[in-house]
C-alpha cells in the first residue's frame, strides 16, 4: 500500500501530497456548492440575469410593442450596464457571499468541520482545498450564467437569428463575451477571497459583509487614492465596454488592464494567505459544546 | 526523560514501548487519586516544567498543565497525564470535562494554557497528528447526503491518499465495522447504531495508532456492543492506544485497562481500577460479601481481626458483608473458616473494588449522573 507521508527530513515541500489533499478537497466542496441545498442560493442568484435578459428577448420576439426601435437589440453599452450593476454588483457579489464565507462556517453550522479538522491535512492545505473548490463552484455557477447572458443578448433585434450569426462571426462579441466570463471568473476569485476571510472570523458574517457591500457600491465616490482598495474597482477596469457612473462619481484615472489583473491577483493572494493562516488557530465549537 | 513521575519513569525504564505488544501495559500500575483540586494541581506541577514540552515521549499521550477555558466556563483544569498504550477510559458526569479533554488531545480545540503531545507530535501539528489519531466523536452529523461509502472514502481522500489506496481501505474499514450491504445508502437514513459505527469505520479507516472513542458503544445493540468492545481490545493488544469515554460503568469496568475519574474539569484519579480501588483502601476499607448458612458466627468469628471493621447481617439471613483493611490476611482467615468445616460457605464476592465504587467514592455518586 502507498504510504502517505509529508516531506520527511531532506525531501522538501510534499507538492504531491498537498495536491491530492487539494484533490480530495475540492471534489467534496464541489458537490456542496452545486448539489446542496445552500447551492439554491447561488444558482437562484446566477439565474436572474439570465431571466432578465431572457424576458427582455421575449418582449421583442413575441412583438410586444413597448420598446422603441433603436432598443430592442441589446447593444454593448445596454448589456455592460445590466452586467456591471446586475451580475457583478449584485448577482456574483452575493453568490461569492453566500458560497465562501460557508465553506468553513457552513461546516460549523453543519457541526460537520471535526471531520475536516481529523483528516490528516494541514490547516493551510484545507483552507486553500476550500477555495479552490469554493472558486470551482462559483466560477461553473456564475461563468456558465454569464456567458448565458451572453448568448440572449443575440436575440432581440430584427431578424435577430441572422444578425446574431455575424455579430458571433464578425463583431466584438466574441471577444467582449470572453473577456466578461474572464471579469466573472475575476470576481469570483476576488470577492471568494474577501468572503473566505470574513468567514473565518468569530463575528456574525452579516455585519462584514454589509461593510463590504457598502464599501464597493460606494467606491466610485471615493477619493481617487481610496478607490483601488477595492475588488470592484479593478473588476470595471478589466469590463471591455465603460459604463458612466453618472455625474457625482469621482473620476480617477482607470488602471489598465493587466495593471487592474495584477492588482487584483496580489490582493486576492494576499487574502487567501491570511485566510491560511488565520486557519491555523481553527477548533470545532459548535455552540453548545 | 521529561519529569513525569514515579510512573512514567519506570516505564521509561522498561522500554520505549510501555508495555510489550499483547500486553496491556500498567495494569497493575500504581494510581494517582487526587482528594481535592489543590491536590491534583500539586500533583500536576510536580509532574515536570513547560519547559519539557519539547522533549515529549513518543510512546505516550501526555498533557502538560493543560487548562481549557470557554470564555469565563472552566472546561478542564492543569491537566497532567501520561498515557501508555492499552484501552484508558475517561470516567466522569456529564460536563465534567470529558468530551474536552478528547477534543484537546485530538487537535479539535486547542489549550488555554499548557502543552499536548500525542506520541511526540504536538496537537498543533495537524497533518502529523491527523496520521495517528482516529477519533470517533459524539457529534451525530454528517455531510449532507453523503452514504456510508463517500463519506469514509471521502475523508481518506481529503488525506491524500490516492484513490486506489482510498478505496480499498474505506472497503476494509466498512466491512470491519460490518457495514457493507448499507455502505452505498444516505447516512442520512441509518440507524443511531449504523451511525456511530460509519463514524467508526472513518476513525479507523487510516490506520491511526490511537484510536479516541467518546461514548462509541451508545446506540449499538449487545451483539454489536461485544463485536466493538471485542475490536477495541484487539487494537490494545497490538500496541495501539484506546481512549474511551462511557458512562455505562461496568462496561468500562471490562473493557479499560486503567481509568481516568474527571470531575468538573479536574482530574481526580488516574491508574488501573484495582489499584486506584487500593488507594481509597484507608477511607474505604474493601467490602467482601459472604453467603453462608451462619453469618452471625462468621461475623463472631471474623471480628477478632483488627482489620475488620464492619460486618453487617444480610436481610434475608444467607450471607454477611464485611469491611476489611487488609484483604490478604481477611482472606486467609476467611480460608481458616471454610476449612473448620462447620460452616458451609457459598460464596465470597468483592463487593466494592469495580470502577463503580472508586467513581462512587471519589466522586460522591454512584456513577447515576453519568
Amino acid at each position: 500500500m502507498t504510504a502517505v507521508t509529508a516531506g520527511a527530513a531532506g525531501e522538501g515541500r510534499p507538492w504531491g501530497l498537498w495536491r491530492r489533499q487539494v484533490g480530495g478537497i475540492v471534489r467534496l466542496e464541489l458537490r456542496k456548492v452545486l448539489l446542496s441545498r445552500m447551492a439554491l442560493i447561488g444558482w437562484g442568484l446566477a439565474v436572474l440575469p439570465v431571466l432578465l435578459m431572457v424576458a427582455r428577448v421575449l418582449v421583442v420576439v413575441l412583438g410586444f410593442d413597448v420598446l422603441a426601435e433603436g432598443e430592442r437589440a441589446i447593444g454593448d453599452t445596454a448589456y455592460a450596464e445590466v452586467y456591471q450593476t446586475l451580475m457583478l454588483r449584485l448577482c456574483v457579489f452575493f453568490g461569492c457571499l453566500a458560497i465562501f464565507v460557508n465553506l468553513v462556517r457552513g461546516e460549523v453550522y453543519a457541526r460537520t468541520l471535526h471531520y475536516y479538522l481529523l483528516a490528516p491535512v494541514r490547516r493551510e492545505v484545507l483552507v486553500f482545498g476550500k477555495y479552490v473548490g469554493g472558486l470551482a463552484g462559483a466560477a461553473l455557477v456564475f461563468g456558465g450564467a454569464t456567458l448565458a447572458t451572453r448568448l440572449v443578448m443575440l436575440g432581440g433585434g430584427p431578424g435577430w437569428g441572422e444578425t446574431a450569426v455575424r455579430t458571433v462571426m464578425a463583431g466584438p462579441w466574441l471577444g467582449h463575451t470572453l473577456a466578461y466570463v474572464g471579469v466573472t471568473l475575476a470576481a469570483c476569485a476576488g470577492y471568494g477571497a474577501v468572503f473566505l476571510v470574513v468567514g473565518l472570523l468569530r463575528v456574525n458574517p452579516i455585519i462584514p459583509a454589509v461593510v463590504v457591500f457598502a464599501w464597493e457600491a460606494v467606491n466610485p465616490f471615493l477619493p481617487a487614492a481610496l478607490q483601488p482598495m477595492s475588488v470592484v474597482h479593478a473588476l470595471l477596469a478589466l469590463c471591455p465596454v465603460p459604463v458612466s457612473l453618472g455625474p457625482i462619481a469621482i473620476l480617477g484615472q482607470p488602471p489598465s488592464g493587466p495593471v487592474a489583473a495584477l492588482e487584483l491577483a496580489l490582493v486576492t493572494a494576499l487574502l487567501v494567505a491570511l485566510a491560511m493562516r488565520q486557519a491555523r488557530g481553527l477548533e470545532a465549537l459548535y455552540g453548545e459544546d | 526523560m521529561i519529569g513525569l513521575g514515579r510512573r512514567q519513569a519506570a516505564a521509561d525504564r522498561d522500554g520505549p514501548t510501555g508495555g510489550s505488544a499483547g500486553t496491556p501495559p500498567e495494569r497493575n500500575g500504581s494510581a494517582r487519586v487526587s482528594g481535592d483540586r489543590s491536590a491534583g494541581s500539586a500533583a500536576g506541577r510536580a509532574a515536570g516544567s513547560p519547559a519539557d514540552d519539547l522533549r515529549a515521549p513518543a510512546d505516550r499521550i501526555v498533557f502538560r498543565d493543560v487548562s481549557r477555558f470557554y470564555g469565563e466556563i472552566l472546561g478542564v483544569n492543569r491537566v497532567n497525564l501520561s498515557l501508555a498504550p492499552g484501552i484508558t477510559s475517561l470516567v466522569g458526569p456529564n460536563g465534567s470535562g470529558k468530551t474536552t479533554l478528547m477534543n484537546l488531545m485530538t487537535g479539535l480545540l486547542r489549550p488555554t494554557q499548557g502543552a499536548i503531545a500525542v506520541l511526540g507530535v504536538p496537537v498543533t501539528d495537524a497533518e502529523r497528528l491527523g496520521r495517528l489519531v482516529g477519533y470517533c466523536t459524539q457529534v451525530d452529523s454528517f455531510p449532507a447526503g453523503a452514504t456510508g461509502w463517500s463519506f469514509v472514502h471521502g475523508l481518506l481522500r481529503v488525506g491524500g491518499w490516492p484513490e486506489d489506496e482510498a478505496r480499498a481501505r474505506a472497503a476494509a474499514a466498512i466491512e470491519r465495522v460490518d457495514l457493507v450491504e448499507a455502505a452505498g445508502r444516505k447516512v442520512d437514513g441509518y440507524s443511531k447504531g449504523m451511525r456511530q459505527r460509519i463514524k467508526l469505520a472513518a476513525a479507523i479507516s487510516h490506520g491511526p495508532r490511537v484510536l479516541v472513542l467518546d461514548e462509541p458503544l451508545n446506540g449499538l445493540d449487545p451483539m454489536a456492543r461485544a463485536e466493538m468492545a471485542a475490536l477495541f481490545r484487539a487494537l490494545a493488544a497490538d500496541g495501539h492506544f484506546i481512549v474511551v469515554s462511557s458512562h455505562i460503568l461496568h462496561e468500562v469496568d471490562t473493557l479499560a485497562d486503567r481509568v481516568v475519574v474527571i470531575h468538573h474539569g479536574y482530574v481526580r484519579a488516574e491508574g488501573g481500577i484495582a489499584d486506584m480501588r487500593a488507594s481509597l483502601d484507608a477511607e474505604h476499607p474493601l467490602g467482601i460479601q459472604v453467603r453462608c448458612d451462619r453469618p452471625a458466627e462468621v461475623a463472631r468469628r471474623l471480628f477478632g481481626r483488627v482489620d475488620v471493621v464492619e460486618a453487617r447481617l444480610h436481610d434475608d439471613g444467607a450471607g454477611l458483608l464485611v469491611r476489611t483493611r487488609d484483604l490478604d490476611g481477611f482472606y486467609a482467615a476467611l480460608g481458616e473458616i471454610v476449612l473448620a468445616g462447620d460452616i458451609d460457605v457459598d460464596a465470597i464476592v468483592p463487593a466494592d473494588d469495580d470502577v463503580q465504587a472508586v467513581y462512587q467514592y471519589l466522586i460522591g455518586t454512584g456513577g447515576e449522573g453519568l
